[in-house]
């Protein structure tokens, strides 16, 4: 099995996992309790606070502890507009987000909030005039992604920051493929909120965090009720090991960083270079554009792409909607991309990670061009 | 090549999907060669039959398709069985008895209508 689905989820940093252990085993205290127990636990959960304030460029006091991402976008979409309360208030994000942000959307306008959802370009981006051009005097939050989790294409969340707060508008960014794959330094970047998740940069499942910016104060409303843990934002007890995994995979991923992402682009540009070369009528999504180093996606003319996945069963990687997979809905941003539904059905994303070596590469190309030609073969509309 | 079944798809058609051995086009027939091909709109399947027939009896049978694996192994599935039946006994081919030797399931039951579209086209060439 070649594993090429590092966007969907990586694998524990065995160093991340050496980290959690001592919390699952012989530490057990509440991290709220004041006694001694109680004290080693919270001062490790400050130290993964810092690690991962570390990544990007914010201050410890600015990240709050959630489950994952999901809550993380939950709590900023939410809460941001339950403080301002809802009446009239408006929205911008896209129609590329995770579903997460969506979804939340979408709730939110079961309560009377009004919500554009915005049409990426040709490339898959969202432009900057393009974000100006939506807000209206009832705008009070942009919801955007930096790195979309499909094709791996940037979006300018960098220009847009400084606009926004020039306006006034609270900026929320799901940076959950960007976090250890770009640079992301929010001290320039005037970004509000911003969602990560741990399980994908080498950490552990269940927890991620949401930065939340101190000075302008970013003001949520809190999502979960209770003891009035994280600042009063997001009740209940942390669970040290989890926190303590993610600290530890935040400051592995920065210090690999700067080797990483050069190798990962490398053996990704490698994969497309490999791919166009031997098979005609393929399209490598969103390369005109920015790109995170990670994600390659390719729809492939001529194959049915159920049958295109079944007979890559060596291979550990999406298609189709990949992170829709569940519903099995259209991929929108590939029909965004003018990739008719069943392209856009028959396309792969190959994404790349720290464990990904230029064998499996060179072993992943050779499978798709195979099945890829035999499909084609088989196909009675194909033209040879 | 032999890729593992990894999604998990019924025994009788992954073996006919991942293994086919009647894919192709009959380019020299030694009898009547007959053509048929059928579609599944929704679905956006396509299959092509092609077969030699010759004194009543099919000599080679061979298929192409675009689909699902369901849809691929009909196609084979089928090949392999005309090549064992007189056309005295295409009428009695129905999907159920193709999805009943394949194992499709219940939300793939339009491959097997398709398969018997494609043996009663036949048999019609065959009647003209």
């Amino acid at each position: 099995m070649i594993y090429l689905d590092y966007a969907a989820t990586t694998p524990l940093d065995p160093r991340a996992l050496e980290a959690m252990l001592p919390w699952l085993r012989d530490h057990y205290g509440n991290p709220a309790s004041d006694h001694a127990l109680g004290r080693e636990a919270r001062a490790a959960v400050e130290q993964a606070r810092a690690q991962v304030a570390a990544l990007i460029g914010a201050r410890a006091d600015e990240i709050v502890w959630t489950s994952g991402a999901t809550e993380s976008n939950n709590l900023a979409i939410k809460g941001a507009l339950e403080f301002r309360a809802t009446r009239n208030a408006h929205i911008v994000t896209s129609r590329i987000e995770h579903k997460a942000v969506l979804d939340t959307c979408r709730h939110l306008e079961t309560q009377g909030v009004r919500v554009t959802y915005l049409r990426p370009d040709a490339e898959g981006r969202i432009g900057v005039e393009q974000v100006l051009q939506a807000l209206t005097p009832e705008t009070v939050l942009v919801s955007l992604m930096w790195v979309n989790n499909e094709i791996g294409v940037v979006n300018p969340v960098e220009t847009l920051a400084p606009l926004l707060r020039e306006r006034g508008i609270l900026f929320h960014v799901d940076a959950v493929q960007a976090a250890g794959k770009l640079a992301i330094d929010l001290e320039r970047t005037p970004i509000d909120l911003l969602s990560v998740s741990a399980h994908k940069l080498y950490g552990p499942k269940g927890v991620g965090a949401l930065f939340v910016r101190k000075r302008p104060r970013a003001r949520l409303a809190p999502q979960l009720h209770g003891g009035g843990h994280e600042q009063g934002m997001r009740s209940g007890t942390l669970a040290t090991h989890q926190v303590v995994g993610m600290g530890a995979a935040a400051e592995l991923a920065g210090a690999a960083m700067a080797e990483e992402a050069p190798r990962v682009v490398t053996l990704r540009d490698r994969l497309w270079q490999r791919l166009s070369k031997a098979l005609p009528a393929i399209h490598g999504n969103g390369l005109a554009a920015e790109r995170a180093p990670h994600i390659l996606n390719v729809s492939f003319e001529g194959v049915e792409g159920e049958s295109l996945r079944a007979l890559l069963g060596d291979l550990a990687i999406s298609s189709g909607a990949a992170c829709s997979s569940a519903t099995r809905e259209p991929s929108f941003v590939l029909r965004a991309l003018g990739r008719d539904d069943e392209l856009a059905g028959a396309s792969l994303r190959f994404s790349l990670g720290r464990g990904t070596t230029a064998e499996e590469i060179e072993q992943a190309a050779a499978q798709v061009i195979q099945v890829v030609h035999r499909l084609r073969e088989w196909s009675p509309g194909w033209r040879t | 090549m032999s890729a593992p079944n990894a999604y998990g798809y019924p025994g009788p058609i992954w073996a006919r999907f991942s293994a086919p051995t009647h894919v192709g086009d009959l380019d020299r027939p030694q009898g009547r060669l007959l053509l048929v091909e059928v579609g599944s709109p929704s679905a956006k399947s396509l299959l092509r039959l092609q077969l030699d027939l010759v004194d009543g009896g099919v000599a080679a049978a061979r298929f192409k398709a675009y689909g699902c694996p369901t849809t691929i192994a009909v196609g084979e599935w089928l090949a392999a069985w005309l090549e064992h039946n007189t056309v005295a006994r295409w009428p009695d081919l129905h999907a159920m008895q193709i999805r009943e030797a394949l194992e499709i399931p219940d939300d793939r039951a339009h491959c097997a209508l398709m398969g018997e579209d494609a043996v009663r086209a036949l048999h019609q060439q065959v009647a003209a």
